[in-house]
């Protein structure tokens, strides 16, 4: 018998679900106050060749069309690579 | 750089357990050797009161840490009445088997389970002489849920701020078979990966 009020409820969920509503769609709901926040970065300065500059550049660029990740996440990501080549692990 | 485990306690469904298995999937963790951390979302702040209390081996935070953490696993445990499925992969859903308390799970469930979603369900404060809830254990236990009994270990841990692994509890009724519970719980969680 038990079962049966599983089934009901599962049909029901199942079918709210596709919906994207809640039980009650009109009460109010909780809107979360997300702060997007970021790590906080310094500007560091490195001499580097014109054709890695440009190189780096057009990653950047092709990157952002794509919405993907932007300059110094990129930086940082290959700072982590040849972190990890060289066994050396960043603090903090 | 570490590889940090993610898990999300969640359930829309108040009373269900998510800070009770917060804190002690973390001192499960740490028992293990782990760092973990937990990210209190609710409002209530029931894992910070734990914190607070300064019993706990573990770090609770407020919000969400603006660097990379140094933890082994971080457990964001979120807020009643919150319907947005969260974003990471690996979700822990407590409910206890009332059928209303069902309802809501299985609504949030669907929810998460047409995003994709890894998810982990808990059963908790389950009284198995009753046969309503021990039918409902009985269809979530195959479905691969967990189960955690109705326990007086975790009222009498609560009452003085402690996780269930605390030396202080050692002696407690079925300790053992509690603490074994949620360490079953954290190997599941230890072993899933996308």
């Amino acid at each position: 018998m038990t079962n049966n009020w599983i089934d009901e409820e599962n049909a029901r969920a199942t079918n709210l679900a596709k919906t994207g509503e809640t039980t009650n769609k009109n009460a109010p709901r909780l809107i979360k106050n997300v702060k997007i926040t970021t790590p906080a970065r310094k500007i560091r300065s490195i001499y580097i060749q014109d054709l890695h500059g440009k190189a780096f550049d057009k990653l950047t660029f092709e990157q952002k069309m794509i919405k993907g990740k932007k300059a110094p996440e990129l930086m940082e990501e290959a700072i982590e690579l040849l972190l990890k080549k060289y066994n050396e692990l960043p603090n903090g | 750089m570490k590889q940090i485990k993610i898990i999300s306690i969640w359930n829309p469904k108040g009373g269900q357990g998510k800070s009770m298995l917060a804190i002690n999937l973390a001192a499960a963790a740490f028992e293990l050797g782990l760092k973990p951390l937990v990210v209190c979302q609710d409002p209530q702040g029931t894992s910070i009161l734990y914190f607070k209390a300064g019993n706990l081996p573990f770090e609770v935070m407020s919000c969400v840490p603006n660097n990379r953490p140094d933890a082994d696993i971080v457990i964001f445990d979120h807020q009643a009445s919150d319907w947005e499925v969260p974003t990471n992969y690996l979700l822990v859903m407590p409910l206890k088997p009332a059928r209303d308390q069902y309802a809501t799970y299985i609504d949030a469930y669907s929810r998460a389970e047409l995003l994709g979603k890894k998810i982990i369900t808990i059963v908790t404060d389950g009284q198995e002489h009753r046969a309503c809830e021990n039918e409902t254990i009985k269809y979530l236990k195959e479905k691969n849920a967990f189960i955690i009994p109705s326990s007086g270990v975790f009222s009498r841990a609560s009452s003085e701020y402690l996780t269930i692994f605390d030396p202080k509890m050692n002696k407690a009724y079925k300790i053992k078979e509690r603490r074994m519970e949620i360490n079953k719980i954290l190997a599941a969680i230890l072993i899933e990966h996308k």
